[in-house]
């Protein structure tokens, strides 16, 4: 992993702010289709969302950032917005499926899976939520790449359904049915946990 | 699902993503009224939403248990500086009101009342009895003398 001032020397060659790794940029209208500077308050603040751990979203900043260049040496996403969304999104859940593997992890799980829990605000109701948390994630992490991008659309950005579709270059009918698929088989994929809870 | 509850997919889909239309809303309503199976599943899917959209909140840096537990880098934090300077501050007064000397009653120094009054050091009476004997000049004789054990006595 780079450390940060890595990212900044690197970050001020592609317009990155030089202060702040997620600072928004200044003049985003100087910037070049491939500069990636524009789209890191967004990716963080989606980053920071799925992980809820500021140096992971860093972490996950960095790697998207990194597969920007990537991909913008090969050609520039016809929607970037989609296309950041999409690779933080999978590479969030990759950290969460390690974060969720992680020895004191599975440890608590096992310590709390008997727990009845109050609907306060406890210690083992933190924990609890954080390992619905990592359900949730991981449940996500089995839709298709598909579903995943329609219900991140909806669920990060409150997109329409016509500018999702319009994205992914797919039918409005498709994205709506990529949506309830999604929710489905999340359900499915939770329906034990779902049960227990209700 | 029958085929009436497949023509009503889309407008589950709208009423999930929050676009459904004033002008579809009756009929959908209307079908959900009419079909248990599409109710309880806008009403699970509705909740599962609920849950995913709860755990996608940005989350407030103050309450973050799981960044700690990760190793996390912790703020400095002002209040805890002052609780350390004042316990040390106490455990100073404590060992001091502990080991203050007693009012009239010297603690280095001890009264001889063998050496025209007054009273002087452990020390200064090893010095003088080191004088008074210089034969005795080990430490053991001169202590032996201090504490007023003579040679052979």
């Amino acid at each position: 992993m780079r450390s940060a001032i890595e990212i900044s020397s690197s970050s001020r060659r592609h317009g990155m702010n030089d202060t702040h790794p997620i600072a928004p940029a200044n003049a985003v209208t100087e910037e070049s289709p491939d500069s990636f500077a524009p789209h890191i308050p967004r990716v963080f603040d989606w980053a920071l969302r799925l992980t809820h751990h500021r140096q992971d979203a860093l972490d996950v900043v960095q790697d998207v950032f990194l597969k920007w260049q990537r991909q913008c040496a090969i050609a520039v996403p016809d929607s970037p917005a989609a296309w950041l969304r999409r690779v933080t999104t999978n590479r969030a859940l990759e950290l969460g499926r390690r974060r969720s593997g992680e020895s004191m992890a599975a440890l608590k799980r096992a310590q709390c899976a008997d727990l009845r829990l109050a609907s306060g605000s406890g210690p083992e109701r933190t924990v609890e939520r954080s390992f619905l948390r990592e359900d949730l994630l991981g449940a996500m992490a089995l839709l298709s790449e598909s579903q995943r991008e329609v219900l991140m659309a909806k669920l990060l950005d409150e997109q329409t359904f016509a500018k999702i579709a319009e994205d992914m270059r797919i039918a409005v009918s498709t994205a709506k049915t990529h949506y309830l698929r999604a929710i489905r088989a999340m359900r499915d994929a939770l329906a034990p946990r779902w049960e227990d809870e209700t | 699902m029958n085929r009436d509850c497949e023509s009503y997919e889309p407008m589950m889909a709208d009423a999930l993503g929050g676009e459904l239309s004033e002008s579809d809303r009756p009929a959908f309503e209307a079908h959900l009224d009419a079909c248990e199976r599409c109710r309880r599943d806008y009403h699970s899917a509705a909740g599962l939403l609920g849950e995913l959209r709860a755990h996608l909140e940005t989350p407030a840096e103050s309450n973050a248990p799981i960044t700690e537990a990760r190793g996390g880098t912790r703020s400095f934090n002002p209040a805890v500086l002052l609780r350390y300077a004042a316990a040390i501050v106490l455990a100073f007064s404590a060992g001091y009101l502990w080991n203050r000397p007693a009012t009239g009653a010297p603690t280095h120094t001890q009264a001889t009342g063998t050496s025209g009054g007054g009273a002087i050091s452990v020390r200064e009476r090893l010095v003088l009895a080191h004088r008074a004997n210089p034969d005795a000049s080990d430490f053991a004789k001169s202590l032996r003398a201090v504490i007023g054990v003579q040679p052979g006595g």
